[in-house]
């Protein structure tokens, strides 16, 4: 069996003041790995997939409170590499977020990364 | 599919050996020259394989097979494996080195998705297939002593070597999305147990009553309590590696077209010292190859200039080969068209195969190869020199892997 990573963070996402401004994110799996990731607002599933997508998240004044958990699932299938690594981007709110897991791993070997954000 | 691979020793066999006029004599120690690159024996077939674009093109130069190379995967890795060049504060030649660098993966790439990989333009793939290949050898060769004979000597050679796969044909994208969705389903799955939980924790933060967010001591308490959390939760991945490396495994064979050029250069350093070295030799590949389901055409360009001896000499090589699979049927042929330095009495040589499998019944072949080497004086002599053979057994011909 391959090496397993595994590792969770916390933000935190100032929405704002203007409560009608749009806040998105946006999940990369990077270093050209494969893998998957699905993406939770409180516990209801917003979205999954692999390639990076934009998720409208709503209004900033709807948001506050509230939490965006991203679950992803990463391998290296790259032979020129053993680094994983997710990127999730959060935008729209009073600055950009860049929470970004990476690590190295073996050949072959996963990653399992949760990054959860807390809208204030 | 059927996959078989061209066998060339079985030709090579019968052809006999490769008899080209030397520019001269090298020095007892020194790796094989003139007509052969550093790397091809002088009495060994020269065939279209060991003229390809190599991997390593500083090594061949050399004429060396490290048993262990270092690739550093980092910038402090590589300043590490770079820092036998300096000794006491100066410039030395390492008497025994071997590097490899891609130096594109010695950084980080979060942007950059497995898609991307899939889909690389020209410019792209050769700025993420190349490599540098940078080796030292040390070696004892026979020097004048002044008094008409000779004396053993060290010297050491460095060669360093560029490398690039500017087209890399496609790959088979389709098991990727079977990887892919393999991720999304467990990520799917073990998030939403994670979130669930997630939302009855943090219900004890009573995050709505925080406008100015959670004090840095609780927010690193949440996340402890989540990775335990996704620990617990932590989903079985066995299947998802079973299924990547299945993909891995298909996705090397490549299909279209992939290109590959390759340059090295080497130096002799007798006095081990970086300022005092002579040059040694110089080589240059390009090769191009279309690979289909039944059918390999692969064209390549390579030239050597060779001062092993003192005597400058050059040998140029033009070469194709096209292989067809199809059925019960194979055929291989390819030809080499090789121009050496103006110093010999012969300067153009050519050499052909064509080998053809027939299967009969069972696993039971009829093969015939027919081969013309470069030994033949002049072209006029094809048939004269050209040996035909024909027999039963196994199959002789297979589609080159890429």
């Amino acid at each position: 069996m391959a090496n397993q990573i595994g590792e969770t963070r916390v933000h935190t996402y100032e929405v704002g003041a203007a409560a009608a401004r749009k806040i998105t994110a946006r999940v990369t799996i990077g270093e050209g790995q494969r893998g998957g990731w699905a993406a939770f607002l409180d516990d209801r599933l917003l979205e999954k997939g692999s390639a990076p997508r934009v998720l409208g998240l709503g209004e900033a004044a709807a948001l506050r409170g509230r939490q965006l958990l991203i679950n992803s699932v990463v391998i290296d299938v790259r032979p020129e590499t053993n680094r994983l690594s997710v990127t999730t981007q959060v935008k729209g709110g009073r600055k950009e977020l860049l929470a970004r897991h990476k690590n190295v791993g073996g050949d072959g070997a996963t990653a399992n990364y949760v990054t959860v954000v807390i809208f204030i | 599919m059927r996959t078989r691979t061209l066998l060339v020793g079985a030709v090579a066999g019968w052809v006999g050996s490769v008899g080209v006029a030397h520019a001269g004599d090298p020095p007892a120690g020194d790796p094989p020259a003139s007509d052969s690159l550093p790397g091809e024996s002088a009495d060994e077939i020269s065939d279209l394989d060991k003229l390809r674009a190599p991997d390593s093109p500083a090594f061949l130069l050399l004429g060396v097979s490290p048993v262990e190379i270092q690739r550093p995967t980092t910038p402090k890795e590589l300043s590490v494996a770079l820092g036998s060049f300096v000794s006491s504060g100066s410039l030395v030649v390492p008497d025994s080195l071997s590097v490899e660098i891609a130096p594109y993966w010695l950084f980080w790439h979060p942007a950059l998705t497995g898609d991307d990989m899939a889909t690389s333009s020209p410019g792209e793939a050769a700025v993420r297939n190349f490599t540098v290949s940078l080796g030292t050898t040390t070696r004892s060769l026979g020097q004048p002593d002044g008094m008409g004979g000779t004396i053993d000597a060290s010297v050491t050679d460095l060669a360093l070597g560029l490398r690039t796969r500017w087209l890399d044909g496609r790959r088979r994208a389709a098991c990727w999305a079977d990887v892919d969705q393999a991720a999304q389903a467990i990520a799917a799955r073990q998030g939403r147990e994670m979130a669930a939980r997630m939302v009855e924790i943090t219900a004890s933060y009573h995050l709505e009553s925080r406008p100015d967010g959670l004090p840095e001591a609780e927010r690193k308490r949440l996340q402890a309590e989540l990775e335990q959390v996704r620990k617990q939760k932590a989903p079985a991945l066995v299947e998802l590696e079973e299924v990547a490396a299945r993909c891995v495994e298909a996705s090397a064979a490549r299909r279209g077209l992939v290109g590959d050029v390759a340059v090295a250069g080497s130096l002799r350093f007798p006095g081990g010292q970086l300022d005092d070295g002579d040059w040694l030799a110089a080589g240059g590949w390009i090769t191009l190859s279309a690979q289909g389901e039944s059918h390999n055409l692969i064209a390549l360009a390579r030239a050597l200039a060779d001062n092993a001896s003192g005597e400058a000499s050059l040998v140029a090589d033009l070469g194709l080969r096209y292989v067809l699979v199809h059925g019960r049927y194979a055929l291989s042929t390819e030809g080499i068209y090789r121009r050496l330095g103006a110093d010999v009495d012969d300067q153009d040589l050519f050499r052909v195969d064509v080998a053809v499998d027939m299967r009969l019944y069972g696993t039971v072949w009829f093969t015939a190869t027919f081969a013309r080497d470069f030994a033949a004086a002049d072209a006029g002599e094809v048939f004269a020199l050209a040996n035909v053979k024909w027999g039963f057994g196994g199959p002789t011909v297979q589609l080159p892997g890429e």
